[in-house]
């Protein structure tokens, strides 16, 4: 079955290099976390977090494709990859100190961004790069410490349809719309946590003051979709083919078409047409009935409702190249292969016939070719004084 | 023929044919095993003809021998005679 594997640039125009924040204000001012002192002994490592979730959709336009996919096709994979860049700051400060003790004040922040489905069914078969931590720090026994640090990773999410290749999505392939209708709504996620680890019993009371913020960006969104169109028939066709092979033609479980009502096959090249009947011819038995019965073909191996099994006919003499194999049924011809055929599998015994003026090679099966003969040729003797 | 021991340096100079047939017909001049080769021009045959066409040639050795044939399908030639010019120029090659 052909595959088609377009990039984004056949799909999508992607224009923006900021993508869309479904909550631009997390991102854009941070926020601030107050703790207290019996909160830090509680839960030492106190994490304050900014989160974001982005939509997938909204850098990129797929409305007016240059190259679309037809609706009916199915996908097996996506790629989605983007570098995500982020200025992220983090920072801690005293505001009242504690009573006793004394506490390590530590601005600090992971940058823990993940990708993750929303609104598809499932999301099993989402996988991502493994999640990008950054870490830095400046610490204070008392006042304020910050941190700032510039990360960016390359973001790679595969949506893969092909570990369920039969049945319907979310299960199987995934139809052009249904992901279209799914992609806009999925989002991906940023997190930026900042901590502060205090010295657990070492101080009494206290209040602290943890922050975080980050400008995010992404650029650089490539997206690659495999795909092909459902597709009756599915041929295994020997590569390269000679006469007398086995081409094999089933239906498409999805498709399910009933081969019974293909007549003809037709194997074609320029102007030359082969074709493979399976007519119905008769006989009248002694008692009056007329049998049915399907033409002894000799090229015809099994005609059934799921399956057709035939050799490659000779005729196609000492043609070599590609043969376009067409099925007949009462609605039309439909393509379901193309054979690279070549000129083998020939054989005869060399007779001398006067006048003849080539050679005739017999293929096995009856089928003659006449070539050139190899070159005739005489030589004088020696020539000399 | 057979090779004679005198072995003069001959030049062979003229192959003219007396020849029907179809096709192109190709030769060459060969020396002793191949060694020295010489194409000539191509004579397209005819079915039936009143002319014996020359080819000249250019082809200096102690012996050669003609060689005619035809490569494509369904061509033929029948050939009833074979001038071929030969004119000795040295005795021997240097010692």
């Amino acid at each position: 079955m052909p595959i088609t594997t377009y990039s984004s640039t056949d799909l999508f125009s992607i224009s923006k290099t900021v993508v869309q924040l479904v909550n631009a204000a997390d991102i854009g001012s941070g926020f601030n976390l107050n703790i207290s002192g019996s909160d830090i002994k509680a839960n030492p490592a106190v994490i304050a977090e900014c989160i974001a979730q982005i939509r997938l959709s909204a850098g990129i336009d797929h409305t007016s494709p240059t190259n679309p996919i037809p609706a009916t096709a199915r996908i097996y994979k996506i790629t989605v990859s983007f570098q995500d860049n982020a200025l992220i700051n983090a920072s801690s400060s005293q505001l009242t100190p504690p009573s006793s003790g004394t506490i390590t004040n530590t601005a600090a922040y992971h940058f823990h961004p993940f990708a993750y489905g929303l609104g598809f069914a499932s999301n099993n078969w989402i996988t991502s790069s493994d999640p990008v931590v950054a870490y830095d720090h400046g610490d204070s026994a008392s006042g304020s410490a910050n941190a700032s640090f510039s990360a960016g990773h390359i973001v790679e999410a595969i949506y893969d349809f092909t570990l369920n290749p039969v049945g319907a999505f979310p299960l199987g392939y995934c139809s052009y719309s249904t992901f279209i209708a799914n992609f806009s709504t999925a989002r991906y996620r940023v997190d930026y946590l900042g901590t502060n680890a205090g010295v657990q019993g070492s101080f009494v009371g206290g209040t602290w003051s943890l922050g975080v913020s980050a400008i995010y960006t992404s650029t650089n969104w490539q997206m690659e979709v495999v795909w092909s169109l459902p597709s009756p028939w599915i041929a295994a066709i020997p590569s390269p083919t000679k006469v007398g092979d086995i081409i094999e033609i089933a239906t498409d479980p999805a498709v399910n078409i009933n081969l019974a009502d293909v007549d003809q096959i037709s194997f074609s090249y320029g102007t030359k047409v082969l074709d493979i009947n399976k007519d119905l011819t008769f006989v009248i038995t002694d008692d009056g009935a007329i049998v049915f019965t399907m033409e002894n073909s000799p090229w015809i191996i099994e005609w059934e409702l799921d399956t057709i099994k035939i050799k490659v006919p000779y005729g196609f003499g000492d043609y070599e190249g590609p043969v376009v194999i067409t099925a007949r049924t009462f609605s039309g011809s439909y393509i379901i292969g193309i054979m690279d055929i070549v000129f083998v599998d020939t054989s005869g015994i060399y007779k001398i016939t006067p006048g003849k003026l080539n050679d005739t090679l017999y293929n096995r099966d009856g089928e003659t070719t006449d070539v050139a003969i190899l070159k005739p040729y005489f030589r004088t003797g020696f020539i000399d004084g | 023929m057979a090779k004679s021991a005198i072995g003069e340096i001959l030049h062979f100079n003229t192959v003219r044919y007396s020849m029907v047939g179809a096709g192109n017909f190709h030769s060459y001049l060969r020396s002793s095993d191949d060694i020295r080769n010489l194409g000539l021009v191509d004579v397209v045959l005819q079915s039936a003809t009143n002319r014996q066409p020359n080819v000249l040639a250019n082809f200096k050795e102690q012996c050669a021998q003609l060689e005619g044939s035809i490569t494509e399908i369904n061509e033929y030639f029948i050939i009833s005679k074979i001038v071929i010019f030969v004119k000795p120029t040295e005795s021997g090659y240097p010692q």
